[in-house]
């Protein structure tokens, strides 16, 4: 047993008020229902209600917050939020541990640079700013954002400006809503990282940061209404920006269209396909039935997997884990491959990049077997829109 | 079994009831919540009631209260109303004394006080409470080690006044409960839950250590969960008793957290010990002959069938002195006891059953065996002068009795009838139970409260067990006698079950431990006799325990199928063992 296993833990108040004012940690009662239900915990990799327990004594010993058991593998996909009886934001109590790991520099190495390019590109891809706008390759018009005027602006995000495969999803989206004829606008050069990594990574100062910017560029544009992309912003910009503008994920808004029948859908059905709940879509925010209502509407059978919705696996990479190498054996993305084609889907579909980033990593999606979309590329083949 | 019910009936006496005066008025002993609510109740029925406290102030420990917890009253308003209620329902205060002397039986108690008053009263209600545990020399209660050590009764005094002092505060529960023979104290966790979040709110950084957290009481999971919003600090300690999982050292305790596994230290200006309760040993519930239960509390007649009532019939028990509880509970229970009571005492005499066991003083010689194993203290010895010859006897005090039987198994000159189960007519069940094809019977001696009840259930449950069994039953396992048992096997029995209350929940106090403690003499002869240990058993089984009467039964048949595989021994083996 090293040195500091065997002095006692000194009892800090100060850490402890600390906990109290930013989480409801407090309440815990150390079940131990988060562990149970966490698709980490599974692995060994995490312990929820040791980590909240910890928490409490505020990591009074040196060293402490960087070999957290599994602090920084936590995905922050919030499955234990949903067993909790008391109600407790374990995912808060998660960021708020990494913020005072961040106080004293017990971080783990590779994370530093990647807050830099947040704070210095405004982005965690080390991308310039100038190159945000490379996605709209082939697009005009209303669907290249052009609508003079428009409240609604459609926040691409870091991940589907640079990301090629992510930028195919944002193409779709903006063809869909100019064929809705929903005039919009983009933020171009001038958008900037909602932050969310940085928050989920416990930086909260730099999140802070990041949102007022974002603000700021949302209100130069006027916006009263901002779509996202990626289920990440959706969360983040609701947690930054207060009230002043209302936020909405994209397959909330392509579900008024066409259920309003503003956007037709028809033509081929979509093969046989499932539906991947993004945690931050699912969980965190309770959309759950605005994709799938968007998916039945080209005809698709949702063919669904056993852990859906409430229940739905996560794929490993949230709480900044895109940005760092999974030291877990066997990571969650696979597990869910195989899940989803054990449906007998041929496609997957979901609606975050991250997931489509994770699912196309894993060993098993390379198979050719089983298709990895976008909701908003499903429903563009529908509506007769390109999807490339 | 027709034909054992049809020979005893043939043998049955018509049985008159016994009435004996009640006196109407009521003695409560002891004045706290529980004894105030009884008294006041008993008396605002209009029944002459006395309350002896040994302290010149009612109330108890509500007097030192500040705030009850959970809900939070106001204590001194609890107690300023209970009090006059109390004042103005016409019971009568003995304040500062207690009583001295007390005998008697239900309907008739004569009690003695201090004072040399006499007061004679038909019922009886027992609520001297529990003392707060002393804490352990462990934590010395006062300034040492650079932080100061209270109880939380002291810190109720603290609150009250609004000065605690110190910035950190610390509170450990379970002090000198949860220990041995001695269980949860019960009325703490509310308690100190409430204590903690007042601390709270007067800005002071509050931790409190527990064993377990039970916040049972209406409204306590809200205080607790209200409490840990505010920001009160708690933390498990392993299950032992505090003084060996919390140690002080200067300015601080260090105990090891069971949530974390890692010991810890909680730096601390001011130390609570949230103490248990321990039972007082009173001598009036000796003098009455009330048990104690194995944690020294005094003991209910049953838990769910009388609880609050002692084992003998017109004493009552309410709030502490029968078991920990909180405030609402004692005053509950103090009500109830009050509402038992006045059954009785609304009424001039009371009828008792006709079970009351008679003694021949004919043939009676006074040896005394019966007056050892009555737990009523029913029987009383006197001396009758016969023409100059002095010579000893024993008689039944009617009113006391309780009809269980157990002086009449002990009785070597059989002078003792207890009616309806007369040795005539349990031999004439014997007789017929046997009557055809013995070796192929078990019979089987059943208490009327426990194991009838648990064989019923094996019915009710329609467990299969064989149908060899003869049950003959009695009030108390108690009551067999030797004779019934040598009777059967001498009929060629198969076998013998001798069945009854689980020992502790015996509904005659503790009449089946004469049942082990003679059984263990009985399976001893038997076996010199010839009859293997096997036939003769005896067995535990409670109103529930169907399943286990079933399985009992099915062992027995195995017993005799296995018996009449090997020789039997001939019938007068027995008989010659005489």
């Amino acid at each position: 047993m090293p040195e500091s296993e065997s002095r006692p833990i000194v009892w800090s108040d100060e850490l402890w008020d600390d906990l109290l004012r930013e989480t409801d940690a407090g309440v815990c009662y150390q079940c131990g229902t988060c562990t149970a239900t966490c698709p980490l915990a599974e692995r060994g990799a995490l312990n929820v209600r040791q980590l909240i327990r910890l928490g409490a004594f505020g990591s009074g010993v040196p060293g402490r917050a960087v070999d957290s058991p599994g602090l920084w593998s936590c995905t922050t996909c919030a499955q234990c939020n949903v067993g909790c009886p008391r109600g407790v934001d374990v995912v808060e109590v998660v960021r708020h541990l990494r913020g005072r790991a961040w106080k004293r520099n017990e971080v783990p190495a590779g994370l530093r640079p990647l807050l830099w390019a947040e704070f210095q590109d405004g982005n965690p891809y080390r991308m310039p700013p100038s190159q945000r706008t490379q996605w709209m390759r082939g697009l005009s018009g209303p669907a290249a954002g052009s609508s003079d005027g428009a409240s609604t602006v459609l926040y691409v995000g870091c991940t589907a400006s640079y990301d090629p495969r992510a930028q195919r999803t944002a193409r779709a989206l903006a063809r869909l809503l100019a064929a809705a004829d929903v005039p919009f606008r983009l933020l171009g050069e001038n958008e900037v990282c909602c932050g969310e990594t940085p928050r989920a990574l416990g930086a909260q100062g730099l999140f802070r940061d990041l949102s007022s910017r974002a603000a700021e560029s949302l209100r130069t544009a006027g916006a009263t209404r901002v779509v996202t992309i990626s289920p990440h912003c959706f969360d983040a910009l609701r947690a930054g920006l207060s009230n002043e503008v209302e936020v909405v994920h994209y397959s909330q808004l392509l579900d008024e269209l066409v259920s309003g029948g503003k956007l037709k859908v028809g033509g081929t059905p979509a093969p046989n396909l499932t539906y991947h709940d993004p945690c931050y879509l699912g969980r965190q925010h309770g959309v759950y039935e605005a994709p799938r209502r968007l998916l039945e509407s080209t005809g698709a059978k949702i063919l669904e997997m056993p852990r859906n919705r409430r229940w739905a696996l996560c794929c490993g990479g949230g709480g900044g884990n895109m940005w760092r190498e999974s030291d877990l054996e066997g990571r969650l993305a696979d597990e869910r491959v195989t899940e989803a084609r054990d449906t007998g889907a041929s496609v997957l579909a979901t609606a975050c990049p991250f997931c489509i980033t994770c699912f196309n990593g894993t060993e098993s999606a390379g198979t050719g077997r089983l298709e990895v979309v976008d909701v908003a590329e499903v429903v563009a083949r529908a509506a007769g829109v390109s999807s490339a | 079994m027709v034909r054992m019910a049809v020979e005893k009936a043939s043998l049955l006496q018509p049985l008159e009831s016994y009435e004996q005066p009640m006196v109407q008025a009521a003695l409560v002993v002891g004045g706290g919540p529980a004894g105030m609510a009884a008294a006041t109740s008993l008396a605002r029925q209009g029944f002459e009631t006395h309350l002896v406290e040994r302290e010149r102030e009612v109330g108890g420990h509500l007097r030192h209260l500040d705030q009850i917890e959970p809900s939070g009253a106001d204590a001194k308003s609890l107690l300023t109303a209970m009090l006059g209620n109390l004042e103005t329902s016409g019971a009568k205060l003995h304040l500062g004394t207690e009583v001295a002397q007390i005998d008697g039986h239900v309907g008739n108690f004569h009690a003695r006080l201090g004072t040399g008053e006499t007061v004679e009263a038909g019922v009886v209600v027992l609520a001297m409470g529990a003392t707060m545990v002393r804490p352990p020399e462990d934590y010395p209660l006062r300034s040492a080690y650079d932080l100061e050590t209270v109880t939380n009764q002291r810190l109720e005094e603290m609150l009250s006044w609004g000065r605690v002092p110190g910035r950190t505060v610390t509170l450990v529960s379970c002090i000198g409960a949860r220990s041995d023979e001695r269980g949860c104290s019960r009325y703490c966790c509310s308690s100190m839950v409430g204590q903690a979040l007042r601390l709270r709110r007067m800005g002071k950084k509050v931790r409190l250590l527990y064993r377990d957290l039970r916040a049972y009481a209406r409204g306590a999971e809200e205080l607790y969960r209200t409490a840990a919003e505010e920001g009160v600090a708690f933390f498990r300690y392993p299950d032992v008793p505090a003084e060996k999982a919390v140690r002080v050292v200067p300015g601080a305790v260090r105990f090891h957290d069971v949530l974390l596994d890692r010991d810890v230290e909680l730096p601390t200006d001011l130390l609570v010990l949230v103490c248990g309760l321990v039972p007082e040993d009173p001598a009036v519930a000796k003098m009455l002959k009330v048990s104690r239960s194995s944690d020294g509390f005094l003991l209910e007649r049953h838990p769910k069938l009388g609880p609050v009532e002692a084992g003998s019939a017109g004493i009552f028990l309410a709030g502490t002195a029968q078991g920990p509880k909180d405030l609402g509970e004692s005053i509950q229970q103090g009500l109830a006891t009050a509402a038992k009571a006045a059954a009785l005492l609304s009424r001039d005499t009371i009828e008792k059953e006709p079970l009351c066991a008679v003694i021949d003083e004919t043939t009676c010689n006074g040896c005394g065996r019966c007056v050892r194993v009555c737990s009523f203290g029913a029987l009383e010895p006197y001396t009758v002068d016969e023409g100059g010859k002095k010579s000893k006897k024993v008689r039944v005090i009617t009113a006391a009795c309780m009809g269980c039987g157990t002086c009449a198994a002990d009785c070597f000159r059989d002078s003792i009838t207890t009616p309806f189960f007369t040795d005539e007519q349990i031999e004439a069940q014997v007789d017929a139970a046997l009557s055809d094809d013995p070796a192929s019977k078990v019979l089987v001696f059943a208490c009327n409260w426990c194991s009838y009840a648990g064989a019923d259930q094996a019915g009710i449950e329609k467990i299969q067990y064989p149908s060899n069994g003869r049950i003959i039953r009695t009030m108390c396992s108690g009551r067999v006698s030797d004779r019934f048992i040598k009777r059967a096997f001498e009929k060629g029995a198969g076998a013998v079950l001798v069945t009854g209350c689980h020992p502790g929940d015996c509904h005659y106090i503790n009449a089946n431990s004469w049942t082990g403690k003679r059984f263990e003499i009985w399976r001893k002869t038997f076996e010199r006799r010839g009859i293997a240990p096997e036939r003769f058993q005896l067995e535990w089984i409670s109103a529930a325990e169907g399943k286990e009467f079933a399985a009992k039964m099915k062992e027995m048949a195995t017993v005799l199928r296995d018996h009449a595989a090997a020789a039997p021994p001939p019938a007068e083996a027995v008989s010659a063992g005489k």
